[in-house]
């Protein structure tokens, strides 16, 4: 629990970083690594944080994999639309994101049981 | 789960004389000892990988590539690396915050080094690809009319909103830590989806080791297809996480209804080989989100990347057909997705290619003929890199068959992840992908082959030498597999790699060419297209990818095929085109310096541009000049020093191309008649153009 609260402060400070230097138009190396690293965590917590799965390496898949499907749908709408305006769309992903995630900082659900439904095994061993 | 290993026998306190030593004191003491072994191996091993950096020179790689560059200091980090991995694992079962560090160390020393040596990105197609990021970047347009890969342009359009937000001048930036950052992104769904097949951590780690150093194919550079990975292990850990049916005899409702008998006897398999792990149905709230995120994968994927879901669809369909996934229309919708896509999105592409689509589909064995011996081809060392590959994968293969047939004794058949580890290579029976289709299904496989493979090493043993024995296989194995590894992965360094001199070629080339020329080279593997790719045509004399490829044999065919290139093309020959045509064409070596040489000798090309690893030749501008056509319909140029009649259709194409439509010639004849007569060198080189010196008077 503590671990995630960490890991959505970091994230929300990273977003925040990086809409940041983008609207100061800071660019170059640097600015490039943070906003991936953002692209492939800030959307994909903000989507699936409330879900609450119960295992960090299955959530933290999804995370990655969350944050490159939307970073190429996103650029793939701004191409068909003809509409390409990279910088504001990753700030309006910073903005939109940042809170969502921040949220989860202090306001987390318990984790739930082991023994709920979404565990029962039917065959096979249970872990 | 697993047998505590005792420490080695031999390790009783001897007191010294006069000492008296607590009972149990120097055993605690020695086994203390001993669990700093593993922290110590892997300290050692990284001061050893650092001072192989300082001493390694990575333009020294030979024939076999960068294994023949690599210092002493580089062998003993990978094995010092590996024994404290084993230590950690097998033997002292250290904190997996130990094992994890190893596995990231292990990954930038096979992966990073050359990332690390290298000042410049290696890999010629990855600055393609930059190439395509960086018009996406300007232009927020693709351009699918040039290159078939913009029909799935996925990647790029990700990567050029990367660039383009952050402000990156070129992403040629990216490049060069793509395949670190791709590697370390492939870890979090590879654990995931190893937790869901074995509890058994051991199993994991060694799997995850494994991966990495049988991970030699070398599709994690810059590139669609990298990316798209982590999609699809998230998509393979969706389904198997959530929609495994729960219990064995559901499974099949689906067939008993058609064909009982083989309802029958998918349920006696599956009886027989049970997955280790339960499955764990996604509760109500979550099943919608992922079945839409699930979906949202899969058409991401299908923008992307044009192999990976065709792939998928035959792993979709195993799943189905095997029981182990009960989202039955999740191949359909894939399929519909890719038809969808194909239909819309890539018709650029396969209007033009229906045979290579569709041409071998189905033909299985020319598929393999294709993937293997097809691609045996070129000198000696070559051969040897190649031949080390399919040898590398053979025994990757062998070893996952060992290590099923292992968990089947131990009554573990693990049927999901064996249909994972298998189905990939169906893809070979839809399309050879230009003889490249084993390696992809083989990357594809990886992930269950190297879990299987692991599974030789983990079997529960009351005896501490078979442990022990174990242990010391494993530690043998992953010695053995990495110089194997450094040849199939980095064998083809010497034409793979990219040099500053290179690299500042082909910028002169982008910086002064003026908009419109050619730039032309020997073969593809070069770092060209990495900017401006419209404003350029460009051509390479061997096009490995080209269905009908030009095989030059001798100097004097490249002569030949270069001779007649249009006005203002500029030649690049760089070092590494260099390496290829000695290695993979069997050129004799100093080849390019007599291409070079006898190509000036000709008067057609002036060298505009030199250093140490490339020389630019440019054939110059054609003469100013105007098109005519007589009302007879011969047509001429008119210089200022003459008259010159093209006499066949090619020569009038030329013409045409060269100085626009043919203007009527008796409007302009006052003009024409006014024109005198003089020597001029050869236009065209071609003999259908000649001069024609009294053409004013017959006319």
């Amino acid at each position: 629990m503590r671990a995630r609260r960490w890991t959505s402060a970091a994230v929300s400070a990273l977003g925040v970083v990086v809409a940041g230097l983008l609207l100061a138009e800071v660019e170059g190396g640097i600015t490039a690594w943070l906003t991936a690293a953002f692209l492939l965590s800030g959307p994909g917590l903000a989507l699936i944080a409330r879900l609450r799965f119960d295992d960090a390496w299955v959530e933290a898949s999804l995370v990655v994999a969350i944050g490159v499907a939307l970073t190429i749908a996103l650029a793939q709408a701004m191409i068909w639309s003809g509409q390409w305006q990279p910088k504001a769309a990753v700030v309006v992903i910073a903005v939109v994101t940042v809170p969502l995630v921040a949220t989860n900082c202090w306001n987390m659900p318990p984790r739930r049981s082991r023994s709920t439904p979404d565990t029962v095994a039917t065959s096979g061993t249970k872990r | 789960m697993s047998v505590r290993v005792e420490p080695p026998l031999g390790t009783a306190e001897r007191p010294a004389d006069g000492v008296r030593v607590p009972p149990g004191l120097l055993r605690r003491r020695v086994r203390q000892g001993r669990r700093l072994l593993p922290y110590a191996a892997t300290f050692v091993a990284v001061l050893a990988w650092l001072r192989a950096l300082g001493a390694v020179d990575w333009t020294r790689a030979g024939d076999l590539g960068l294994i023949t560059a690599l210092t002493p200091s580089y062998f003993l980090a990978v094995g010092l690396l590996s024994t404290g991995f084993v230590l950690a694992l097998l033997v002292e079962r250290s904190s997996s915050r130990l094992l994890a560090v190893q596995v990231l160390l292990w990954i930038v020393m096979l992966h990073g080094t050359v990332s690390i040596l290298q000042p410049e990105p290696r890999f010629p197609m990855a600055w393609l690809h930059a190439g395509f990021t960086e018009y996406i970047a300007r232009s927020g347009a693709t351009l699918p009319v040039l290159d078939a890969r913009f029909s799935w342009p996925g990647f790029f359009s990700g990567m050029a909103l990367l660039a383009s937000a952050a402000g990156v001048d070129s992403p040629v930036a990216f490049l060069r830590w793509a395949p670190v950052a791709f590697n370390i992104l492939y870890l979090i769904p590879l654990v995931a989806l190893l937790r869901e097949v074995t509890t058994d951590t051991r199993t994991r780690w060694l799997a995850l080791w494994l991966f990495y150093t049988a991970n030699w194919v070398g599709q994690d550079y810059y590139s669609p297809q990298a990316l798209v990975y982590i999609l699809l292990l998230a998509s393979l850990l969706i389904t198997v996480r959530w929609f495994r049916p729960g219990d064995r005899r559901t499974a099949y409702q689906h067939a008993s209804r058609l064909a009982p008998r083989v309802n029958a006897w998918l349920l006696s398999i599956r009886t027989r080989l049970p997955d280790e792990l339960a499955v764990r149905p996604a509760p109500a709230r979550h099943r919608v989100f992922l079945i839409l995120l699930l979906t949202g994968l899969l058409a991401v994927m299908v923008v992307t990347h044009q192999l990976t879901p065709v792939s998928l669809i035959g792993t979709l369909i195993m799943l189905v057909l095997a029981g182990s996934c009960r989202l039955r229309l999740l191949p359909v919708i894939l399929i519909v997705l890719l038809a969808g896509w194909v239909s819309y999105g890539a018709v650029a592409f396969w209007s033009g290619h229906i045979d290579a689509l569709f041409g071998t589909f189905g033909q299985l064995a020319g598929s393999v003929q294709r993937n293997v011996s097809g691609r045996l081809d070129g000198s000696g060392a070559r051969m040897a890199v190649l031949g080390t590959r399919l040898a590398f994968a053979a025994v990757v293969g062998l070893l996952a068959a060992v290590g099923f047939l292992c968990r089947v004794r131990r009554g573990r058949g693990d049927l999901t992840f064996a249909v994972l580890a298998g189905s990939p290579f169906l893809v070979l029976a839809a399309n050879s992908y230009g003889g490249e289709a084993l390696l992809r299904a083989y990357f594809f496989a990886l992930p269950f082959l190297a879990f299987f493979a692991a599974s030789i090493f983990t079997g529960r043993s009351p005896y501490e030498a078979r442990a022990l024995l174990r242990a010391g296989g494993f530690l043998i194995l992953s010695v053995v597999l990495v110089p194997a590894f450094l040849v199939a992965r980095y064998g083809n360094e010497r034409y793979e790699m990219v040099t500053p001199h290179e690299a500042a070629a082909f910028s002169h080339f982008y910086d002064n060419a003026p908009t419109g020329a050619t730039l032309a080279t020997v073969s593809t593997e070069v770092p060209w297209r990495f900017r401006s790719i419209e404003a350029h045509d460009h051509t390479a004399v061997v096009d490995t990818w080209a269905t009908d490829e030009f095989r030059p044999s001798e100097v004097s065919d490249l002569v030949a095929a270069v001779h007649d290139l249009p006005h203002d093309s500029w030649l690049v020959v760089t070092r590494g085109q260099e390496a290829y045509g000695e290695l993979a064409l069997s050129l004799p070596t100093g080849w390019a310096q007599e291409l070079t040489d006898d190509l000036v000798a000709t008067g057609r090309f002036d060298v505009v541009y030199a250093n140490e690893d490339a020389r630019i030749l440019r054939r110059p501008s054609p003469p100013e000049g105007v098109h005519y056509v007589t009302p007879e319909g011969r047509q001429f140029l008119r210089l200022e020093a003459g008259w010159w009649e093209a006499t066949g259709p090619h020569q009038r194409d030329e013409l045409a191309r060269v100085y626009g439509p043919p203007r009527s010639y008796a409007q302009d004849q006052p003009a024409a008649q006014q024109a005198h007569m003089g020597s001029i060198p050869d236009l065209f080189g071609m003999g259908g153009i000649r001069r024609y010196p009294d053409f004013a008077g017959r006319s």
